[in-house]
């Protein structure tokens, strides 16, 4: 054979591998060229159709031998690793390991695809379990720190779990205790920045004493800490943090001694604090806190945070009940105060992350779930195929290979599959990570903490060692478990061992009952998050915009000049393009509060000891508020501009207020008044829906409204700092420059912040919930997506194994109907089984559950059997596509074997 | 390697070679020409098909490739392929086993429905 023909049928030969070419090619050259010449002896158009069959033939034999990942000369035999050259065996068994692997692609890619996504969800998880939950706080020797809280039961007529101190009761604590060597105070609050001619700003501050770096042992990164003599107050000194430094002073060296303005007066800086230091998190200025012991303020007047230092050798046990004896005494001294109120301890790291530990302890659960399904998997998908390599593992041993060897070589295989899935599953956890860090609005506590740490590379190692021991083991375990002799003996296509299928169908089962816990988990979580999206708050979010603003004292001593700045603004506000209402308020459901406020009802003697007392969160609004958040009047009016300084006091309760404080009489027309000899009393106008103004989770709490021009009167002092809401029939975040120019012109020195829809407001108050629920979700879905896939590997494997069976029934005439249910029982008995032990699991989980939830039981019984409806569901189908394969063996595929 | 009937069963065109390089080597060609002629149903062994046969057997023991033809330049391209005293064992135990299962045929399948 020369020229044309020549090329043209070594260009059809590459089809095959080089190692077969080389071995073959000539031959079937030379093969070709006599077949040729018997055609060319019966015409033209033989030799034409000779050329067609033979390229066609070549070319799906060349894949087939390309895609045959067994029983070809070279992966037969061994490369022969020689005694003595240790080193040079290994390198050869990676390279042939790699060889192996690469002529099946689609099992390394799925392996590597499901352990990444496995290993990636599991590290991230883990890493920010890692760094949220089992990290100490950044402070030195920060298990010793503690959080010094008060706490009022029912019977004190609160019920605060966990409540900040009075400076008595600071100071008391302070000098009898004997338990913590020193203790710290703080009070948050938000500041002004810049003075005139400078762009205010609006940033979280807090008041600290200056014992309060000394508990967390903090030391500043230039300057000076504050000391006893510091003051607060207009020309006293402030700290700076690093952020704050770098971000409005340029991270110049010449800040400290720098006169800067905070809240219109001067302060000198003194000191640059690390950005490692961030307590209370979030803050960005420190002032002086100064209790003066001589005059503390009432007892009953909460508003310090404490934290305290344990002396070395205390425990917080031995600390907690010092603390305990301590109040015993407290409640003889102060009969009134402390009845049913007492101070305890907690540790600093539970005070910081208890409230997220429930979450992310589901979400490490679900993660790991995820992983076994991973795993069964794989272990299935392994499984399946070291059967199919069965005789190619006895032929080897046969040949000479050692046992070792062949162990070695299955270990180094899946060791590398295991090793590639490793590091992309720490990319993967990086980029979620790096996700979780910036994302705005998940809203854990130390997400700047979040990182990779030493504990997490080993989380990392291990997973994946286990996932390695996982594929490489268990073939090693089959090939010692089986003799060779009989698996060289053994006929693979017809006979199958019952222990292999058995140990196949319960890892599906395993597989499918993992799924069906974490998609009964993620739709009751997500059944939840939709259920609270939806419920009724007592008002509306849509299309609305808040801006908030803090009057200055020096600027708007005057009550009647705070009140007219607030009657131009709104003026001016209600005038942008689009705005239907302009109000203003000290309260933002969801967003802010001002805290529970005492008050008396005209005419009632005051509730007496170890009777509910009368307190509320009050809200100070303008006219429009109840319109502008579309929160029903139930029963007599809504605040109007006519209620006025100077014009009677009116109040607005709300409907649980009603019942819970005039349950035998009409309260309106009643009057109320803020706790205060010299307040006025306020006469109810009307009774306005219920509004969950802390957590849409929880229950609305009884509130009460007053009118803030009438503040003056009725708490004896304007309010200033007040949200704008602006409800437009556009889109709300357009409106925020607008809004930023408007008060600009009525006062250039104010700073304007907190501008955002009520939607984002809102939105970032149930972040946490949304991502929980959305995580889950995916983790759900990606789970029930292997289950299926090993439903449908098993059944396709069995019904591949059975094809001779199959035909045989079909020769003798057997309906289809008796073989679709022959197939469709092996595929399902397992996933009927899953999904029994499934549903089982989750029903004991459900407690777990529990506290996440919102308005859906963890038992809810259409959620489950929805979700058994569906993994059946999807486990038909899986089965599907086997049966058909069954339903089109024919009888004479069955007999081509005989 | 002393139990043959770990082979067992032989694909169709296995055993179709094995039959044809029973009474004498032969090479590629006359090896296909053999089986076309032998199997009256007409199975064609086209070009790449024969060949991963041929490889696959060899691998197996089965048959080994009995060197260069002699005399002509052409018959010293061609390779030829013989039985090997293994591949031998291994077709007459394929040829066991197909009389068990016609036997097991005869006696499982309706008998109006078997051709005799």
């Amino acid at each position: 054979m020369t020229g044309a023909g020549a090329r043209v049928f070594a260009a059809l030969l590459r089809a095959f591998p080089r190692s077969f070419r080389d071995a073959y090619g000539p031959d079937m050259a030379a093969a070709f060229d006599d077949r040729r010449r018997a055609a060319r002896r019966t015409g033209r158009l033989a030799v034409a159709a000779l050329w067609l069959r033979t390229a066609i033939n070549l070319t799906a034999a060349g894949i087939a031998e390309r895609r045959r990942s067994s029983l070809t000369i070279d992966s037969i035999a061994l490369p022969s690793a020689h005694r003595g050259h240790l080193m040079n065996g290994w390198l050869q068994d990676i390279r042939y390991a790699l060889r192996r692997l690469r002529r099946e692609p689609g099992y390394a890619l799925f392996v590597i695809a499901t352990l990444t996504l496995g290993i990636g969800a599991n590290v991230a998880v883990f890493s920010i379990v890692d760094s949220v939950l089992l990290h100490a706080l950044p402070y030195d020797r920060s298990d010793r720190l503690v959080g010094i809280w008060g706490r009022f039961l029912p019977e004190s007529g609160f019920d605060f779990p966990q409540f900040v101190l009075s400076n008595p009761e600071y100071l008391d604590y302070q000098r009898d205790n004997r338990s913590v060597e020193k203790v710290g105070a703080l009070q948050q609050t938000n500041m002004t920045i810049g003075g005139a001619g400078e762009e205010p700003e609006r940033i979280r501050g807090a008041v600290v004493t200056p014992s309060l770096f000394d508990v967390l042992r903090a030391t500043p990164a230039r300057g000076r800490l504050f000391t006893a003599d510091d003051r607060p107050g207009p020309n006293g000194v402030v700290i700076l943090s690093d952020g704050l430094w770098r971000r409005r002073f340029g991270g110049r060296d010449d800040v400290v001694g720098a006169q800067i303005t905070v809240n219109g007066s001067a302060r000198t800086v003194v000191g640059v604090m690390p950005k490692s230091f961030d307590y209370p998190e979030g803050n960005t200025i420190w002032t002086p806190l100064y209790i003066d012991p001589a005059n503390p303020g009432g007892r009953s007047s909460h508003s310090t945070r404490a934290i305290g230092r344990l002396k070395d050798g205390v425990t917080l046990e031995t600390a907690a009940n010092e603390m305990a004896v301590m109040m015993q005494g407290w409640r003889q001294q102060y009969p009134t105060v402390h009845n049913g109120h007492f101070l305890y301890l907690s540790s600093m790291l539970e005070d910081t992350v208890g409230d997220v530990r429930p979450v992310l302890r589901l979400l490490l659960a679900a993660t790991a779930f995820l992983l076994l399904i991973v795993c069964a998997n794989v272990a299935s998908l392994v499984l399946a195929r070291a059967e199919r390599r069965a005789r190619e593992v006895a032929i080897r041993a046969a040949l000479g290979s050692g046992r070792w060897r062949l162990v070695r070589l299955a270990a180094l295989e899946s060791g590398m599959l295991a090793i590639a899935a490793g590091a992309l599953g720490a990319v993967l956890a990086a980029l979620v990570i790096s996700w979780v860090r910036t994302a705005d609005g998940v809203s854990l506590p130390r997400a700047a903490e979040i990182g990779v740490g030493w504990r997490v590379w080993a989380f990392t190692a291990a997973v994946s060692l286990l996932a390695a021991c996982l594929l490489g083991v268990l073939p090693a375990l089959r090939s010692r478990a089986t003799r060779l002799a009989s698996a060289l003996r053994l006929d693979t296509r017809t006979s199958t061992g019952a222990g292999r299928t058995w140990a196949r169908r319960s890892l599906v089962a395993l597989e499918v009952a993992l799924a069906v816990v974490l998609v009964v988990g993620a739709s009751l979580m997500v059944q939840s998050f939709t259920r609270l999206i939806a419920s009724d708050a007592g008002f509306k979010t849509d299309g609305t915009l808040l801006a908030t603003i803090n009057l200055p004292r020096p600027a708007y001593a005057d009550d009647g000049k705070a009140d007219a700045f607030f009657d131009q603004a709104i003026d001016q506000l209600s005038r942008l393009p689009g705005v239907t209402i302009a109000t203003a308020t000290t309260t933002v459901p969801l967003v802010n509060g001002v805290g529970v406020w005492d008050f008396a009802i005209e005419g009632r003697p005051r509730p007496g000891l170890g009777q509910p007392a009368w307190n509320a969160p009050p809200s100070f609004v303008r006219a429009g508020f109840f319109e502008a958040l579309r929160t029903p009047i139930l029963r007599g009016r809504a605040f109007t501009a006519a209620d006025r300084a100077g014009a009677e006091s009116v109040a607005i309760i709300s409907q649980r207020f009603a019942q819970k404080f005039f349950a035998e009489e009409d309260p309106i027309g009643r009057r109320i008044r803020v706790d205060g000899d010299k307040n006025q009393f306020a006469r109810i106008v009307g009774i306005s829906a219920d509004v969950k103004d802390q957590d849409l989770g929880e229950d609305a709490r009884p509130m009460y409204y007053m009118p803030q021009p009438q503040t003056a009167q009725t708490i004896n002092s304007a309010m200033r700092q007040m949200t704008f809401v602006l409800r437009t029939d556009g889109d709300p975040a357009a409106l925020g420059a607008p809004l930023r120019a408007a008060l600009k012109t009525i006062d250039p020195a104010l700073a304007v912040y907190g501008i955002r829809t009520y939607d984002d407001a809102v939105g970032s108050s149930v972040a946490q919930r949304r991502v929980t629920a959305a995580l889950l979700a995916l983790f759900a879905v990606f789970g029930l997506a292997l289950g299926v896939v090993g439903v449908y590997g098993v059944l396709a494997y069995t019904v591949a194994e059975q094809t001779q069976e199959l035909g045989i029934r079909r020769a003798l005439g057997a309906p289809g109907v008796s073989l679709v249910r022959l197939v469709l029982t092996q595929g399902l008995v397992p996933a009927l089984a899953g999904i029994v032990a499934g549903v089982g699991a989750a029903l004991s989980a459900s407690s777990l559950l529990r506290s996440q939830l919102f308005g859906i039981s963890p038992t809810d019984a259409t959620t489950y059997a929805a979700v058994v409806g569906v993994v059946l569901a999807a486990a038909v189908v899986a089965c599907l596509l086997p049966t058909r394969r069954a339903l089109r063996v024919s009888p004479l595929t069955a007999l081509r074997g005989l | 390697m002393s139990d043959p009937r770990a082979l067992l069963p032989l694909a169709a065109g296995d055993f179709q070679v094995l039959l044809a390089l029973a009474d004498e080597p032969r090479h590629a060609y006359g090896l296909a020409t053999a089986v076309e002629r032998a199997d009256a149903g007409g199975v064609r062994l086209e070009l790449g098909s024969l060949y991963r046969i041929l490889a696959r057997l060899t691998t197996l023991g089965v048959i080994a490739d009995d060197g260069p033809g002699e005399g002509s330049a052409r018959e010293a391209r061609r390779r030829y392929y013989r039985l090997t005293p293994f591949g031998r064992r291994v077709a007459e135990a394929e040829t066991v086993r197909l009389r068990a299962v016609v036997r097991l045929a005869r006696r499982q399948l309706a008998p109006g429905k078997v051709r005799q």
